[in-house]
């Protein structure tokens, strides 16, 4: 099978990624992550056929670029670099632009297409279906709704070819949207009438809605204590922002909420009466993946509580236009690749069709 | 194994009940063919031995069921799956996920089994249906009979004593249902499983049952005997039987096999010599009609779905005369429906050309087309969609820019006047092929072409369309409809064309091409190898009366 | 499914509340501690975002866990896959100007089935269309998250069967603003990535810069980037329910009877015990 890799160790790859790439705006260290994430990528699209989300992924994050650069330009006209002057008298763009700006602009854009990057790949080299099978017990049910519809899609669509066509030779014509209903409600209607025989036949296989065996009072504890756990939450993300001086109140508060959501999410797990034929193996490989990533977060989580302006970047005033770069710093961002270097090379033939990213 | 004790049973808001005292009393191992009429009460009676009569559908139940000593009314469906296997008709509503392996564990996940359980019983089950080979594939990829399989394989995991089956092959052509049942076969001889299955081919499998069940109506008391003593009191049967129970064969033949020595006796047999096959395939179709009474006009028609290699169409000839009834055959992808398709432009020739009633397919939009051509698709469901069904005549006509006219011919044909205010989709399968019969047929078009029109019908309902299809073909239109029905072909085609991978292989006239076909021939042909006879009447018209009244 | 228990709706609300204090927690850190925390604070505002995720992601496994239990039999699930996949492949279906159909089915289905049935079919459409089309990512759970709350809150119009063609314009209407409110809010999940924290305008924007000039500015953002884009939504979300809204009711409600009665089934005991 095409899968490199256990999701979970893509996903814990992507979640250690994700927050290094949030941390920092410094275009250096942005672009070396960058790189590391596309090498990735180049590996995966040699063996995934999903790859071509890419396109769509890259498009909207290098249009989302496009728009900050010059938006922070006009709308910022703070910096020691002046490019040229707007006339004062135009409201909000009038002014200095200056090179500060648009650096700035460069760095947040990046650091959104980055991200945009980390997903793609995630979602490139994962197959959706087996990420669903990881749902937690506890969330069976919303798993199995999306294996439903995820099921039920390719049916849908030759569905709708179908009424499409059963209406044309009615001589039902396209004109407004107004024709529209025709190919709807037949649509809908088929899809509802599958729909009940779709539960009995899962009814008949010993489906029976919630497979939890939860008695009415555990229930209403269960429920009391997710609730619980989200007013703590809430009351924590007030108590932070408020008495930012006294942190550790918020962070109690809010770590006690998701402590007591987490166990109830444990019991309602743990009375889920079902079983899971589907289990990915877990590959030596998948360890080193997650703790090259895991030792990279961790390093620069540590540069960056020996030296709290290490990854800082703010191209304005008083600070410098020009970025820092440590080497040591970079060599923790390039571990990132370890995906693509841990993998055997990919096998043979496969066309080299890089859909290159416009 | 399975005992029911004056079991009544009424849906919800209805006053008469489907069930009514129904005892009866099933052996453990026994292979049970459930027949009778489309709404009689056949699936609501199979419904009830895994308790989803009454826990999915709700309404009254009184009575008691047994199976294997356990109550399904107490122990719902979910309770049941263990021991009652139930598979369902539409082979695409049946499943959860999209791989077939990921499917076949689903029925044990529920039951919380272990996954080195579940891997064991799963190589099992794949091994007993032979469908190891299909075990990563999507399902959306799979033919409707390998969904089948794929549904009986899911529900067999948990090892059931008995498995319930509600039509599985209605929606099936006859290759896959065959397959289907010789599986179904297989298990009850190889592992003594208890086999319910309700199905309208009976040619199929009256031969494997050991007995029939016969529900002839909601509410009537059913019979349960041995096939050949139900059969002989039943009217609905297929041509074989039909025939044997009018010249009186005791005991009543169910197979070719067993009714060959009668009709040798009776001296109906003739063996066809290697000549007729010769010559029927020598002879051109009819180019004879004069060129403007042409209904359909095909030359050299090419045609390769976009994405694929292999033409669907390799340089089709054919002409239809108008006022011609022809029935398009072959297996499956062998390029009927691409045919049919052609003729009201839903696809167009890559080379050749299309004429349909003088005009060319490609100067025309389908929707212009459509004034000349009827062209009723296999699902009805798919243009269904309207409060009533006068609303879809109506809308069929206004899109053809056509006044409310008066149809009252046409619904009185179809039999569909007490439904004419009714919400199509309420309708049973029948019924609602013929309102969408009715809603493409209201535009009176010239040439009417049916694609597969007998798949889900039973007898009375296939017989009610062969007979307005040859009231249609009297009244002067062109039919040509693609089928595996030989039956229905056998009944009313004047000229049956075979394909083959996209070429016309033979055409002829219905009766030369039937006789000299193994697989293309009705049950009576095959029995009697004499053209003459297709069809049961044939052989009744050739007979002096005093033979034939009972 | 009208009647959902009190605590799944307290639990939707508290999870939403949380989910919102996320979203907008740059505009809480407004303290006067903050701004003189200086260099540390700005070190760490980058941090925010993906902690925030990480509890929305918990808000919305709360809310999934809870509506699941209990309620739920087989046909809930299995008509809820069947509309989540049709919803997914109307999302799917581009329509002019980059107007998508995502909030028809939801508003419908909320209304008629009840809040509960509307937001888990917005949520998990989201889900089903991010799975399909590779599009699962930090913003995944903002965009569940809106979506199910359109569902969710079309369940607040009052059943209005009895006035004809005024429950469709009143449908429209509430439509157009969900699909305005959640619209922008499912397109801008991207702001706190590229606009700096409020908090910090002081230093990010320029010197002495108030909350109320940096809002002006997130104002101006949103319309030269997600307003027309929200409109259209909305419109044509409105459009289709005025259109199609009537008829889609009929069925829904059709079908309704048949998946709802079941719940009390009248079984009655009579007769005999097998001999």
């Amino acid at each position: 099978m095409r899968q490199e890799y256990h999701p979970l160790a893509w996903l814990a790859w992507a979640t250690a990624a994700a927050a290094i790439a949030l941390m920092t705006l410094n275009p250096l260290y942005l672009t070396l992550l960058a790189l590391a994430v596309l090498a990735n990528y180049r590996v995966i699209s040699l063996r995934s056929p999903t790859a071509r989300q890419w396109g769509a992924f890259l498009k909207a994050g290098l249009l989302i670029w496009a728009i900050t650069i010059p938006f922070n330009a006009l709308m910022s006209h703070h910096g020691r670099y002046v490019l040229f002057r707007l006339p004062a008298n135009w409201p909000l763009v009038g002014g200095a632009i200056t090179l500060e700006a648009i650096a700035y602009g460069f760095a947040r854009g990046l650091s959104l297409v980055l991200l945009l990057m980390i997903f793609a790949t995630f979602n490139s080299a994962v197959d959706t279906a087996r990420l669903l099978r990881r749902m937690p017990a506890f969330l069976y049910l919303a798993g199995m709704i999306t294996s439903i519809a995820l099921a039920f899609v390719p049916q849908m669509i030759s569905a709708l070819q179908e009424i499409r066509e059963a209406q044309r030779v009615r001589g039902h014509r396209f004109r407004t949207i107004r024709d529209l209903l025709p190919l709807i409600m037949p649509l809908l209607t088929t899809g509802l009438e599958r729909a009940i025989q779709l539960a009995e036949s899962m009814e008949a296989r010993g489906f029976g809605g919630s497979a939890a065996s939860i008695s009415r009072s555990l229930n209403y504890i269960l429920k009391g204590m997710t609730l619980a756990g989200l007013l703590a939450l809430l009351a924590g993300m007030f108590a932070r922002s408020y008495w930012s001086r006294q942190a550790w109140i918020g962070i109690l508060l809010s770590a006690g909420g998701l402590l007591l959501m987490t166990a109830a999410f444990w019991v309602q797990g743990r009375r889920v009466r079902r079983s899971r034929y589907r289990h990915e193996l877990w590959l030596s490989r998948d360890t080193l993946m997650v703790a090259c990533g895991a030792a990279a977060a961790a390093g620069i989580l540590i540069a960056r509580a020996l030296n709290r302006a290490a990854l800082f970047y703010y191209p304005y005033p008083p600070y410098s236009v020009w970025p820092a770069f440590d080497w040591r710093l970079g060599l923790l961002y390039a571990l990132f690749m370890a995906p693509a270097w841990l993998l055997p090379p990919a096998r043979a033939a496969q066309p080299k069709q890089l859909p290159l990213p416009r | 194994m399975i005992h029911f004790r004056r079991v009544s049973y009424w849906y919800p808001e209805s006053q008469e009940p489907v069930l009514r005292d129904v005892s009866l009393d099933i052996e453990e191992g026994e292979f049970v063919l459930v027949i009778g009429p489309s709404g009689s009460g056949k699936s609501t009676l199979l419904r009830c031995i895994n308790g989803m009569i009454p826990h999915f559908y709700g309404g009254t139940f009184a009575g008691t069921v047994r199976v294997a000593g356990l109550d399904p009314v107490e122990l719902g469906p979910k309770g049941m799956a263990h021991l009652v296997g139930f598979v369902l008709q539409d082979p695409e509503a049946q499943f959860v996920v999209d791989t077939v392996e990921d499917e076949l564990a689903f029925a044990m996940e529920n039951q919380g089994l272990s996954i080195t359980l579940m891997r064991k019983r799963i190589e099992e089950v794949l091994d007993q249906l032979s469908i190891a080979h299909l075990r990563h594939r999507r399902i959306s990829s799979l033919s409707g009979g390998e969904k089948q399989h794929v549904a009986i394989a899911s529900v067999l995991t948990l090892q059931p004593k008995v498995l319930v089956l509600d039509e599985p092959t209605s929606q099936l052509d006859p290759q896959a249902a065959e397959e289907v049942l010789t599986v179904l076969q297989k298990l009850n001889e190889d592992l003594g499983l208890t086999i319910l299955l309700s199905e309208h081919r009976l040619e199929r499998v009256a031969q494997y049952a050991d007995r029939i069940l016969w529900v002839p109506a909601p509410g009537q008391p059913p019979a349960l005997g041995a096939p050949a003593e139900i059969l002989a009191q039943v009217d609905l049967t297929p041509p074989l039987i039909t025939l044997a129970k009018v010249l009186k064969w005791q005991p009543l033949p169910l197979t070719i096999k067993q009714a060959r020595p009668f009709a040798r006796r009776a001296g109906l047999v003739r063996e066809p010599s290697l000549q007729d096959e010769e010559t029927l395939l020598r002879r051109r179709p009819a180019n004879s009609a004069p060129q403007d009474s042409l209904a359909v006009d095909m030359r050299d028609v090419w045609y390769t779905y976009p994405g694929t290699d292999q033409p669907a169409l390799r340089g089709i000839h054919l002409q239809v005369a108008e006022g011609e009834f022809v029935a398009l055959m072959g297996r499956n992808g062998s390029g009927k429906s691409t045919l049919l398709k052609h003729l009201i432009g839903l696809l167009q020739p890559q080379r050749g050309q299309v004429l349909v009633a003088g005009h060319d397919t490609r100067r025309h939009s389908v929707e212009e087309l459509a004034r000349w051509v009827g062209y009723v698709p296999q699902n009805p469901g798919a243009l269904l969609f309207q409060d009533t069904l006068r609303q879809e005549l109506e809308f069929t006509l206004r899109n053809h820019g056509l006044a409310p006219r008066d149809d009252s011919a046409l619904i009185r044909a179809l039999g569909l006047e007490p439904h004419l205010e009714r919400y199509p989709r309420d309708l049973s399968v029948g019924e609602r092929q013929r309102a969408a019969l009715a809603a493409i047929l209201v535009v009176e078009p010239q040439v009417i072409l049916l694609d597969e029109p007998t798949r889900g019908l039973d007898y009375p309902q296939k017989r009610s369309l062969a007979g307005f299809l040859k009231g249609q073909k009297a009244q002067g239109r062109t039919i040509i409809m693609s089928t595996h029905d030989v039956e229905l072909v056998a009944e009313c085609a004047d000229r049956v064309v075979i394909l083959g991978e996209g070429e016309v292989i033979v055409d002829g006239p219905a009766r030369k091409v039937m006789t000299s076909s193994m697989i293309f021939s009705s049950q009576v042909n095959k029995l009697l190898r004499d053209d003459r006879f297709l069809t049961v009447e044939d052989v009744l018209a050739g007979m002096p009366p005093a033979e034939v009244t009972p | 499914m009208r009647q959902a228990g009190w605590m799944n709706t307290l639990i939707i609300l508290a999870a939403s509340a949380v989910g919102v204090a996320a979203f907008l927690y740059p505009f809480f850190t407004l303290s006067p501690d903050q701004q003189m925390a200086g260099l540390a604070a700005r070190a760490h505002a980058n941090d925010a975002p993906l902690v925030l995720i990480i509890l929305v992601v918990f808000c919305l496994g709360a809310i999934l866990a809870n509506l699941g239990s209990g309620e739920m039999n087989s046909k809930m699930v299995a008509v809820l896959g069947v509309l989540v996949a049709m919803n997914a492949v109307l999302r799917a279906i581009p329509g002019p100007g980059g107007f998508s159909a995502v909030f028809f089915l939801p508003i419908l289905c909320g209304y008629a089935y009840g809040g509960v049935f509307g937001f888990l079919l917005g949520a998990l459409s989201l889900l089903v269309s991010a799975l399909m089309g590779g599009g699962v990512g930090p913003w995944l759970p903002y965009q569940m998250f809106t979506a199910g709350w359109v569902g969710l809150a079309s369940a607040w119009i009052p059943d209005l069967r009895r006035f004809g063609r005024l429950e469709s314009i009143v449908l429209a209407v509430w439509g157009a603003v969900l699909g305005m409110v959640f619209g922008a809010i499912m397109n801008i999940w991207f702001w706190p990535f590229v606009m700096p924290p409020a908090g910090d305008s002081t230093m990010y924007w320029s010197a002495g810069l108030g909350m109320r000039e940096t809002l002006k500015r997130y104002a101006v953002f949103y319309v030269a980037t997600s307003l027309w884009w929200d409109l259209g939504r909305a419109g044509g979300n409105a459009l289709l329910i005025l259109l199609f809204g009537p008829a889609v009711l009929k069925v829904l409600r059709r079908f309704q009877a048949r998946f709802r009665f079941h719940i009390t089934p009248a079984v009655e005991h009579a007769g005999a015990e097998p001999d």
